[in-house]
Order: structure tokens, then C-alpha cells, then sequence
């Protein structure tokens, strides 16, 4: 029943993957799609076993409902498919990711719903491949699955400052509530690590903000975020904080993106960052490489050792046949302990796997 | 003299393919709407959405050629200095991130031509030379 639900919505996003062309109707529909066929090296990453998959997917179709120029409804439910990953057993075939109402009043954009969270240079659309250099938002900063949310039960305000300026500001802030799925690991009778299990926990009183600094150079901004937010069960129960930092320069030969953050949750404090760089050789093919970190404090331990949590670097080359149709190639090694298998929690051995991704993205 | 020929030429190919450009298109708004002229600046602004409304309060509506329309080409290139991906890439953030969605598109100069009389905050482009028909205005674009 899985894999029909999944053709199915495949084989519907497909074929509704025209080339957009704005329509002038009350509703829209867009959509997007990625498949992609992985491999690992070493054992198993985010859901890419040593002997591949193809289950490996992410879509969402979007309606847009215009009820005037100034108050819109927006509706998208999404697909995404992990492979092996256990971060995805249980969850739906399609679930509801976007359900808000939308009113534009001059610079001011009110939402109310269940909506995308405005952090960074990639959450809002971290599943679109053709806006994504790499199949994924970098995984050290974005995460996955785990210990993030994309999207907020709640409201949020967008307000464009000096919009006329060169130097111009939009400023985002959110509130509500999420679920979150976060990662714990299993060990068995004789404290050997066997598992990761994924734990949904509910989160509350969540408030954050993000502000993008537009610079008269077109396409060069730098942003920051903040959070905060109440985790109210499981093993990392407690009050989380968040901030962040983002670089983000485009221009015709080469897009250059440096992002920074820090969690502060209880017992551990969680930093990570990226820097990439993506060369523009012709219009339609890039060549993509980039540096990703994390590391962990353990804050309440004597002496608050800190260990590198992950080290990986990327290669990949990407060819936009349209800005609406993108095939990617893309090779990732890592050494920390983000991976499925080995299962190395902090303490034990790093893990080294390495793996690859061939995808094509569509949009309509 | 080989440096005067090679400036000249340099001259040429960075002057030429604007100069085409900014004859491919024609601005066009309602002619109910006052406004004579505006800046490449503020046309971009216009059709990236975001301005949104006219000096006078109303809300302002863009029209678009088809992406395979040549008027559009030159207008991406002259009025956003992007290429029409470039412009497309840009609204598959909008969408995606759930902010916007492009403005409406016409399939002909008649068609863009007819919504912009019969919509008093209307603004498009048509290829040059295209006829203007009552109900319409040029609009000058100055940099």
C-alpha cells in the first residue's frame, strides 16, 4: 500500500510538472519533487545503506487559494521518504505540512496556521531541490528528522524595513507550538550502543526570530536568527535556546554561504556551521563543494568536555536543464556520529561512512 | 590605432545588446493611472512584488509574457538585469517558502494588452511595437 501511495503521488507531481506559468484562477497549485538513488560506504548515513536505495524521495504539492490580492490560504502536504532511516517508520505517507492563512498589508505579511519557520538561508524550503545546491540543506546545521521542526503551529509576522533603501532589513518573528522528533540511542544488555530510536516529544512556548540584512549588492545578504523553546518530554526535556548566524553572497559565477549556530539545551550545548561554495561554470552546470561542522559540549559533566560531533565534506556537480528541472550528483564523507550505522554515540569510535546521491528535481 | 579599433569594439558589444534590449519592450499601464514615467528600479520592484500599491493607494497588478516571449527576455535583462531563469528562480523561492506567487501571466501583446485596459492598476510590457489600442499608456522607463 506504501509504495502505490507513493507512485501515485509521484506519477501525479510528475505529471502536473509543467513549467510554471502563473495563472490568473482564485486557487494555484504548485509542487515539487526530488528522487534520488543513494549508496554508503562504511555503513549506513541518514538511511543510505552500503547496498543503496532508491526509496529516497521528498514532494509536496502546494494550493494556494486567493480570496484578494491581500489574503491568501495556503495548503501543502508533503511526502518524504529516508530510506532505512527509523526516523521515518511511522510517519504518513502524506502528511499536512503547511495549513495557514496568509494577509499582506503593505510590508507587513501576517500568518496564521501551521507554517514554515523562517530560519537561516534553507528552512523554509529545505526539501526543494531545485532551490537546494545539494540534495539536502547541509545536515551539521539544518539536521533532519531530529531535533528540528520546519514548521510552527502558531503565527508569525514578516515586516520589510527600509524597503526602498539599499540597505534594507526584513525582519521575521514566529510563535506556537511543534512537534519534534529527537534521536535516542539503545544500547543492550551489556551497554553496547545497538540503535538509534527516534522519540516525538511535544514543544511549547516556542518564540524565535529571523532578520536578513539586504546589502545594494544584489544577491548579498547576511542574516540572524534566534529562538527559544520549551521541550516538555523525553531525554532532553527542558528549555532550549537557539541562535544563529548567515552569510549568503549570489552572483552570476559562484554563490558563496557560510552559516553559524549554537544550541543550548539541557546538559548540552550543540554548535555547528557550514561553509559552501558553488562554482557557476556555465548557466546551467555547478560545481558544489563545501565544509560542514558540529560539536558538542557536555555542559553539566566535570570538566565539560567537548567533542567534535561531525566532520564532512562534500563534493557534487549539478546540471539545471531549466531552473525547474535539475539533476545532481554528489559525494559526501563524514566522520562523526550522526550515522545510522555504525551506532557511535559520544564515547565511542567515530564513525566513518561515506556515501553518494544521484537525484533530479522538479518544480512546477 | 589597434587600441582605438579594440575599445571601439569593447564599446560596441557592452553598448549594443542593452540598446537591443531596451527596444524589445514597451511599458504599458491603465490609462486611468497617472503616472508618465518610472525607473527601471521601481519597474522591477513592481513585478518582484514588492511594491504594492500606487501613489495613489491602488493596488498595483503586473502582467507577464510567457517566459518564451522575446519582449520578455529583453525586459528581465533591461528592467531586473536577470535572466528569465534567474527571475523564474526567484519565484520558486516565493512559492516555496509560501510568500508569493508570480504575477499573472497573458500569452500575447493583445492579451496583455486587453487585461491592462479592463484593470485599473495594471502594468505590463508588450514587444516594441506591438500596437497600443484606447484604454492603455506607455510608460517611459528612465535609469
Amino acid at each position: 500500500m506504501r509504495n502505490v501511495l507513493s507512485t501515485g503521488f509521484v506519477l501525479v507531481t510528475l505529471a502536473l510538472a509543467t513549467p510554471a506559468a502563473a495563472q490568473e484562477t482564485k486557487l494555484q497549485v504548485h509542487g515539487y519533487l526530488t528522487q534520488a538513488y543513494g549508496a554508503a560506504h562504511g555503513g549506513t548515513f541518514l538511511g543510505i545503506p552500503e547496498g543503496g536505495t532508491a526509496d529516497y524521495r521528498t514532494a509536496a504539492l502546494q494550493l494556494r487559494y486567493t480570496m484578494t490580492p491581500n489574503d491568501q490560504f495556503v495548503w501543502q502536504f508533503s511526502h518524504r521518504r529516508l530510506g532505512t532511516s527509523p526516523i521515518t517508520v511511522g510517519e504518513p505517507e502524506l502528511k499536512v505540512d503547511w495549513l495557514f492563512y496568509s494577509r499582506q498589508m503593505g510590508n507587513l505579511d501576517l500568518r496564521v496556521g501551521r507554517l514554515p519557520i523562517p530560519a537561516g538561508i534553507y528552512n523554509e524550503v529545505r526539501d526543494v531541490g531545485v532551490l537546494l545546491p545539494l540534495y539536502r540543506a547541509p545536515y551539521d546545521f539544518y539536521l533532519e528528522g531530529a531535533f528540528t521542526s520546519e514548521t510552527v503551529d502558531g503565527l508569525s509576522a514578516g515586516y520589510h524595513l527600509f524597503a526602498d533603501a539599499p540597505w534594507n532589513v526584513e525582519v521575521s518573528l514566529f510563535g506556537g507550538r511543534y512537534d519534534m522528533t529527537n534521536s535516542n540511542t539503545s544500547y543492550d544488555s551489556v551497554g553496547t550502543p545497538i540503535a538509534h530510536t527516534p522519540e516525538v516529544v511535544n514543544v511549547d512556548n516556542a518564540l524565535g526570530t529571523q532578520l536578513w540584512l539586504n546589502t545594494p549588492v544584489d544577491g548579498v545578504r547576511a542574516g540572524f536568527g534566534a529562538s527559544r523553546l520549551d521541550v516538555q518530554s523525553g531525554d532532553f526535556e527542558g528549555k532550549w535556546t537557539e541562535w544563529h548566524g548567515s552569510l549568503d553572497a549570489r552572483t552570476h559565477w559562484a554563490t558563496l554561504q557560510a552559516e553559524y549556530r549554537r544550541f543550548a539545551i539541557p546538559d548540552v550545548n550543540y554548535t555547528a556551521g557550514y561553509v559552501y561554495a558553488g562554482f557557476h561554470a556555465t548557466p546551467q552546470l555547478t560545481l558544489h563543494g563545501q565544509m560542514e561542522f558540529s560539536d558538542v559540549v557536555l555542559t553539566t559533566a566535570p570538566g565539560a568536555p567537548k567533542f567534535d560531533y561531525d566532520r564532512t565534506k562534500t563534493i557534487g556537480v549539478s546540471y539545471a536543464f531549466r531552473s525547474d528541472l535539475v539533476m545532481k550528483g554528489e559525494y559526501h564523507a563524514t566522520n562523526g556520529h550522526w550515522s545510522d550505522a555504525p551506532v557511535s554515540p559520544i564515547g565511542y569510535p567515530l564513525g566513518k561512512v561515506s556515501y553518494f546521491l544521484v537525484s533530479f528535481s522538479t518544480s512546477f | 590605432m589597434r587600441l582605438a579599433i579594440l575599445s571601439l569594439l569593447v564599446l560596441v558589444g557592452l553598448v549594443a545588446p542593452v540598446a537591443a534590449q531596451q527596444g524589445g519592450y514597451t511599458v504599458i499601464v491603465n490609462e486611468a493611472n497617472s503616472v508618465a514615467t518610472l525607473s527601471a528600479e521601481e519597474v522591477s520592484k513592481i513585478f518582484f512584488k514588492k511594491t504594492h500599491r500606487w501613489t495613489n493607494g491602488q493596488d498595483v497588478v503586473p502582467v507577464d509574457l510567457p517566459e518564451s516571449a522575446p519582449a520578455r527576455e529583453a525586459f528581465s535583462a533591461a528592467v531586473h538585469d536577470k535572466s528569465v531563469g534567474a527571475v523564474r528562480a526567484f519565484w520558486q523561492q516565493q512559492i516555496f517558502s509560501g510568500r508569493a506567487v508570480p504575477p499573472v501571466e497573458k500569452p500575447s501583446d493583445e492579451q496583455v494588452v486587453a487585461f491592462v485596459r479592463a484593470t485599473p492598476g495594471a502594468i505590463g510590457y508588450v514587444s516594441a511595437g506591438a500596437p497600443i489600442s484606447a484604454g492603455v499608456r506607455r510608460v517611459q522607463i528612465v535609469r
